[in-house]
């Protein structure tokens, strides 16, 4: 009742002083017949493998094609060739045409002197033709929008875009405060119109661009490069002067 | 008679140069192909400056940008690397608009936008004692406008600028080089069709001028013309 399985199974049991002879290999268990995949796996696989494969390939496929921007532009526009009387190129007029448009386009070219002003990067650059004379920081309008509750009066302190022209200079500039410089303090607008002249505010120089606006000094040097003004543009002391001694009544200032 | 005989060869020698700065003169003169490309690009320059705003010149011959307004030279913005392409599908480029210098490409919109910031100040009455009020330091236009990276401008008729800032040491040359994030951006926007631009003018500016261009665009309606 209490004989193990091994002794059972013909193997010696601990103890028993009997060296046993080597028992035969014994015969190993027949691998179970292997199963084919379920056809409906094997496609599933292909399909993904598929899948991945056409999408890699899509994938490599994609993207841009690259040519150099000199090799891109291969043929140039042409205009339109007239003839002469003989049929052959009027050489002469296509000349003319050219010196026309060359002549329009010279026109535009300020003489001298210009001012270019970036209002977004807050950037002035006194320019000669190619030629950066002057390169600046400046403060240009902060973009505030100022309304005025019951009269519905609204202000925009932006710096305007576009192409003026130094109109007039002056030293010593003395700033009439406008109505919105009043408001935005909080005073009462004044009866008299003394009470608005303000003394050393615009720096030393001014030039004036029309309906307002000026390039002018400031007190505030700190705040130059950044967007604070009510639409003028704020130079700082230096650059102002050279700005002042370069810019003739009638230099053509361009604000992008 | 030795003199008659030097004279008639000095003669005859000013006659041979005339005749041939003539024929050379000749040879150099425009044809009429040259003066008709000449007309085409002049025309573009006039009508670009004709109308109102900044617009952009780019010039392959002398690797710029240049901020134009009126024909008039704004600003010049260095290009590192230049190139242009199409989307490609199995490897293909699929066929775009080919005319990228023969037209003023117009109504370009910005992507990502640059949106101004307003201040709005509403005045309701009138403060008798404004001197309480703190003093408010505006920030700068980076600090506002902080710039992307790299940005689009969509234009009318199929063109896509796209820049991309550069971060080298100064002074070194961009690389044409794709960084692996970028080949598979490029890969993923071509993969969707209607997603990529039929043609893609692909600029590399030094990262400070590239986000000074963004920062002054006209965020809709930009022009550019590429000379050819």
């Amino acid at each position: 009742m209490t004989e193990s399985l091994s002794t059972r199974q013909g193997a010696p049991a601990p103890g028993d002083g009997v060296a046993s002879a080597p028992s035969p290999p014994r015969p190993r268990p027949a691998a179970p017949p292997r199963r084919p995949l379920p056809r409906a796996l094997w496609w599933t696989g292909a399909f993904v493998v598929g899948a991945f494969l056409a999408i890699g390939v899509l994938w490599a496929g994609g993207g841009y094609s690259r040519v150099p921007l000199d090799r891109a532009i291969s043929s140039a526009p042409m205009a339109e060739i007239p003839l002469a009387k003989n049929g052959t190129p009027d050489l002469r007029a296509l000349r003319n045409e050219v010196r026309r448009l060359e002549r329009e386009l010279r026109a535009f070219q300020p003489r001298g002197t210009y001012v270019v002003i970036d209002r977004m990067n807050n950037r002035l650059w006194l320019r000669q033709g190619d030629d950066v004379v002057l390169d600046a920081p400046v403060s240009t309008g902060s973009g505030t929008v100022l309304l005025e509750q019951g009269s519905g009066r609204k202000w925009i302190f932006d710096t305007p875009a576009g192409v003026h022209r130094v109109r007039h200079k002056v030293e010593d500039p003395v700033w009439r405060k406008p109505d919105w410089a009043f408001l935005e303090e909080g005073q009462p607008l004044p009866k008299n119109a003394g009470d608005r002249l303000e003394y050393g505010m615009l720096g030393e120089y001014a030039l004036y661009l029309g309906d307002g606006y000026l390039i002018h000094g400031t007190l505030y040097e700190r705040l130059i490069g950044r967007s604070v003004t009510h639409g003028c543009v704020r130079v700082g002391r230096d650059d102002l002067r050279k700005v002042y001694a370069s810019s003739p009544v009638g230099t053509k200032v361009y604000i992008f | 008679m030795r003199g008659e005989r030097a004279s008639g060869l000095a003669l005859a020698l000013g006659a041979l140069v005339a005749l041939g700065s003539v024929g050379l003169a000749r040879a150099q003169q425009p044809s009429a192909e040259d003066l008709a490309r000449e007309t085409a690009k002049l025309e573009l320059r006039l009508e670009a400056a004709k109308e109102d705003g900044a617009y952009l010149v780019l010039n392959p011959a002398s690797d710029a940008l240049v901020v134009m307004l009126q024909n008039v030279a704004l600003r010049e913005i260095a290009v590192l690397d230049a190139d242009v392409g199409a989307p490609r599908t199995l490897f293909m480029a699929r066929k775009g608009p080919r005319d990228l210098a023969g037209r003023i490409w117009r109504a370009g919109s910005v992507d990502p936008p640059l949106v101004v910031q307003r201040r709005e100040l509403i005045v309701e009455k009138i403060d008798p004692d404004p001197t309480g009020q703190e003093e408010i330091v505006p920030p700068t236009p980076q600090e506002a406008y902080p710039a992307p990276e790299r940005f689009r401008v969509r234009f009318e008729g199929g063109l896509e600028m796209l820049v991309e800032s550069y971060r080298g040491p100064e002074g070194e040359r961009g690389s044409a080089k794709l960084g692996s994030t970028g080949w598979f951006r490029e890969r993923w926007e071509t993969l969707w069709p209607g997603k990529a631009s039929p043609l893609r003018l692909r600029l590399l500016l030094d990262a400070k001028d590239a986000a000074e261009l963004w920062r002054s665009l006209p965020q809709e309606g930009v022009r550019l013309l590429v000379e050819p």
